[in-house]
């Protein structure tokens, strides 16, 4: 991974996108290392997205044991989670349903 | 109907390169239709992956936010993509492959 100014600096550019209401850095077994949340929410949504980001890789690994996700984006009406994986970790957007209009 | 305003919309992408498969499952996982050249065993796997994952999608929603609703999914992978979208009474499963770059 990048040094941490580097870090923080692509995290900083995130969040300050408009409609962006949160970033993680996830662990793959869920610890958060980065949360631009607050506490209670960072803790929710850590737990809860990275249980469903290992699913969903899980799933694509049954479906084809050749395949591996790299990509997950969840659009429910309220807002819109993605999910990034990497060899360790996982970055983590929530942002507002509006942005990026394509399916 | 219904049926038939989605199988519209899954003829025109079916088109488009690179889509492998669709079908149209309901919540339960069971295919309603699916692309003729899929296999019925193939697209039962899918159906039955995607109802799980949608399931679990639909839980970690809800608990961020009880009234939210699911609209839909995507997966990417590095051979693959799949789009699970939501309607209230089926999942429309599509399916792209590809090749990775050399």
């Amino acid at each position: 991974m990048s040094s941490i100014s580097s870090v923080e600096s692509t995290l900083s550019r995130i969040v300050s996108h408009s409609g962006v209401r949160g970033v993680l850095i996830l662990t793959l077994s869920g610890s958060c290392v980065r949360s631009s949340l607050p506490p209670d929410l960072t803790a929710q949504y850590s737990a809860l997205v990275s249980e469903l980001a290992a699913k969903a890789a899980s799933v694509t690994r049954t479906l084809d044991a050749t395949d591996e996700m790299t990509f997950l984006r969840v659009r429910s009406r309220q807002h819109e989670i993605m999910v990034a994986p990497d060899k360790e970790f996982l970055l983590v957007v929530i942002q507002d349903p509006e942005q990026g209009k394509e399916m | 109907g219904k049926m038939s305003e989605v199988e519209e919309t899954l003829e025109r992408v079916k088109v488009q390169s690179g889509v492998e498969g669709y079908l149209i499952a309901d919540h339960e996982g069971n295919v309603l239709r699916r692309f003729p050249s899929m296999s019925a065993s193939l697209a039962a796997a899918y159906a039955a992956a995607m109802k799980h994952l949608s399931d679990k999608s639909r839980n970690v929603v809800r608990d961020l936010s009880p009234k939210n609703e699911l609209k839909y999914m995507r997966i990417r992978a590095k051979k693959s993509e799949v789009l699970v979208a939501f309607d209230k009474e089926f999942l429309v499963i599509i399916i792209q492959k590809w090749q990775p770059a050399a």
